[in-house]
């Protein structure tokens, strides 16, 4: 799996994460193991829910958001988007 | 009576006299507060005679039960007139520290009529009710103003004031708030309203306490709440609103060439990120905000140095940066600092120069008309000059002072097919080619293309209500239960600006409705229930329709322009789709039980209690 982070997220982690997954996970559980890998992205990326998730951070499959328990896959190119709701 | 002071403070500016006024309880239940007693009085005391620059138009502000109870994020007030700039409905929400100060004076809200035959300022504290010369300070920008005032009564007094744009009647104009901070009341022309009665500014400070039914459940209550708002709000808080700009402009949401565009590579140079990084150096907050989303900023080197004081907001780099094409982030934050000295809307002036942008292109308007200003898209010179030429009515200024859509009337040439806005009122920064929603409510709100109406764009992307009946995000692009969380979530804004609580508690769901129900029993001793509380607002909503009503609005207005219903955008990874806006109206009118051209049917008037209006 393909990461691209933008924005703030791209000096905190790398720009671009690989990660290898040997079956289909949740959107959920991906977030728990990039925080774990890449500790800097706790404040955004430590979601439980997608009203969690809708106050920190967007993440795009072919620039569709998902959700929080959206399925992603090992060939995914995932895009991860600092998202604030106000304005 | 609790969480009020039962009184309104009434100024005849023409009389140069005072009085006060008491509300019963039960109109404070049946309106609460902020806009909907502000409707109510506005309704009562105005016809469709009324002319909004008017002596006969008043200039009413309230603040809401929540206003000085330490409820999160509720420093704040709803201005109300008939708006010069729409011809209808004029309102404005404002946060800061003016509501505080004002309700401690010992009163609710303040309804003002009448012209003074030369400028005035109202000193209003815990004594009493002074109408104070104004003539040495008219003719000076607020910040000015603002110090000359504090000076002159209380230094931490909060000044509501307006600027030159005001005095002059620039139909752009707002108030700009100064105290803790700086905001302003700046949509629907709400600065014109007071420049019509030669008031230049209302100062207050006051020390006075409402009583609280049961102050200990109020504070048990608050805790939790504020500690979860303040760490789901986090990411906002350390980035501000503008810190949404990259994202929208991935969604298709940020508004680019005057609406034109939808993919642009220079966002990222205006974002909240590069703030952020380059000009920040610290956050503001109104009066007792868990939140903090205001930025200061410091700009000590370049053309636009030196500039120091409050940064401009989402819709502000939306409208003077995305939508005119200016890539720089220290020229937005100038052009924003000019507009709150002049007193002037953001939205509405980013809008009309970008409007004026697109007519300069297309060879409608020359330099001929511009006094020599090459008016071309992201020319940051050109957009700040057009900013002093509005606040101070000179030049083409000021025919962009009347906004686009009088703008685009003037200069002829079919320019009203790309003029932007909805009754008169430009957009903010959200396309509902993106949110449906949003395009539905810039359609029926009450003043106009209004995004805070509804904040539907934030119900499609992943909020939930089920206290309302909106127990799953609204899905994007889909005709169905589109209305029905369109008019749901009016209904439950129109309590949030009657109480009156900031709409970014909801970011993820800091405060739900359940919290807001509990707060106000707590603090008022009533045992307003959910339907009590949706049903009220479903009454405020209505009675601003029926505001619009008696001046001939219906169907026939309730339009988006041609840009957001025939203009498809393209651009990489863009999921936009036009709103079907007929089709969305009809399932709308029919929720609201309003007839299909648009007006609230007799049967909704009598159940929510508006017959005697």
């Amino acid at each position: 799996m393909d990461i691209q982070l933008h924005g703030p997220l791209a000096s905190i982690a790398e720009k671009n994460i690989q990660i290898s997954l040997s079956k289909a996970i949740t959107l959920r559980q991906l977030l728990n193991l990039l925080v774990v890998r890449q500790p800097g992205l706790a404040p955004y990326a430590s979601c439980k829910t997608d009203i969690d998730l809708s106050a920190h951070l967007m993440v795009y499959k072919k620039d569709i958001p998902l959700k929080i328990d959206s399925k992603v896959e090992n060939n995914d190119h995932l895009q991860f988007f600092i998202h604030i709701m106000g304005g | 009576m609790f969480g009020y002071h039962g009184k309104i403070l009434r100024v005849n500016l023409s009389k140069h006299t005072t009085e006060t006024r008491n509300i019963d309880e039960e109109d404070f239940r049946k309106y609460i507060g902020g806009v909907g007693l502000g409707a109510k009085i506005l309704y009562e005391e105005t016809d469709s005679n009324t002319d909004p620059l008017g002596p006969d138009n008043p200039l009413i502000a309230f603040t809401g039960p929540f206003t000085g109870s330490a409820a999160p994020s509720s420093g704040r007030h709803h201005i109300v007139a008939r708006s010069p700039l729409t011809g209808i409905f004029g309102e404005s929400n404002v946060g800061g520290s003016w509501a505080v100060h004002f309700k401690r004076t010992g009163f609710d809200g303040i309804v003002i009529t009448g012209k003074s035959d030369s400028p005035v300022y109202l000193w209003i504290h815990d004594k009493g009710v002074e109408i104070r010369d104004a003539t040495n300070i008219w003719g000076q920008d607020t910040f000015d103003s603002s110090d000359h005032l504090k000076d002159a009564t209380h230094k931490k007094a909060t000044v509501a004031v307006i600027g030159q744009a005001g005095e002059q009647l620039a139909k752009i104009a707002g108030i700009t708030h100064i105290g803790s901070n700086v905001r302003a009341a700046a949509r629907t022309g709400m600065g014109a309203v007071m420049g019509s009665k030669n008031l230049k500014a209302i100062v207050v400070y006051g020390t006075q306490k409402t009583p609280i039914a049961n102050p200990e459940g109020l504070k048990k209550s608050f805790k939790p709440v504020r500690l979860h708002l303040r760490e789901v709000t986090k990411t906002f808080s350390k980035f501000g609103t503008s810190g949404g700009i990259e994202n929208y402009e991935k969604l298709g949401n940020f508004p680019l060439k005057n609406w034109m565009q939808a993919r642009w590579k220079s966002v990222s140079k205006v974002s909240g990120f590069t703030m952020h990084d380059s000009i920040l150096t610290g956050k503001t907050a109104c009066h007792s905000c868990a939140i903090a989303c205001g930025r200061l900023i410091k700009i000590e080197n370049g053309p636009y140095a030196p500039l120091e004081g409050e940064g401009p907001e989402y819709e502000s780099i939306g409208t003077l940066g995305g939508e005119c094409l200016v890539d720089n982030l220290p020229a937005i934050s100038k052009a924003n600092e000019l507009c709150n000295r002049y007193g002037l809307d953001t939205i509405s002036v980013g809008a009309t120069i970008a409007f004026a942008m697109e007519a300069y292109e297309r060879g409608i308007i020359t330099v001929d008309d511009t006094d020599g200003v090459e008016l071309t898209w992201g020319n940051a010179d050109a957009m700040i000059t057009m900013v002093h030429k509005i606040g101070k009515r000179e030049g083409i200024g000021k025919l962009m002072g009347e906004g686009s859509l009088i703008m685009a009337r003037t200069i002829g040439h079919n320019a009203e097919e790309f003029a932007v806005h909805v009754k008169g009122l430009e957009p903010s920064a959200h396309d509902p080619r993106r949110f449906w929603s949003q395009g539905l409510s810039y359609a029926t709100a009450a003043r106009g293309a209004c995004h805070n109406a509804s904040w539907g764009h934030a119900y499609e992307l992943a909020l939930t209500m089920p206290e309302i009946g909106i127990p799953e995000p609204q899905e994007s692009y889909t005709v169905s239960g589109m209305a029905e969380t369109t008019a749901k979530l009016q209904n439950t804004m129109c309590m949030q600006d009657a109480l009156v609580i900031c709409r970014f508690t909801q970011i993820g769901k800091g405060v739900d409705v359940n919290n807001v129900i509990d707060w106000l029993n707590l603090i008022t001793g009533w045992d307003m229930d959910t339907d009590e509380f949706l049903e009220t607002g479903e009454r405020i909503f209505n009675l601003k329709r029926l505001f619009n009503t008696r001046l001939g609005i219906s169907r026939k207005d309730d339009t988006l322009p041609p840009r957001f219903t025939s203009l498809e955008r393209t651009g990489e990874g863009l999921n936009n789709k036009l709103p079907p806006i007929g089709q969305l109206l009809s399932d709308y009118y029919e929720f609201r039980n309003w007839s299909e051209f648009g007006i609230p049917n007799q049967e909704k008037i009598d159940s929510l209690g508006l017959k005697i209006l």
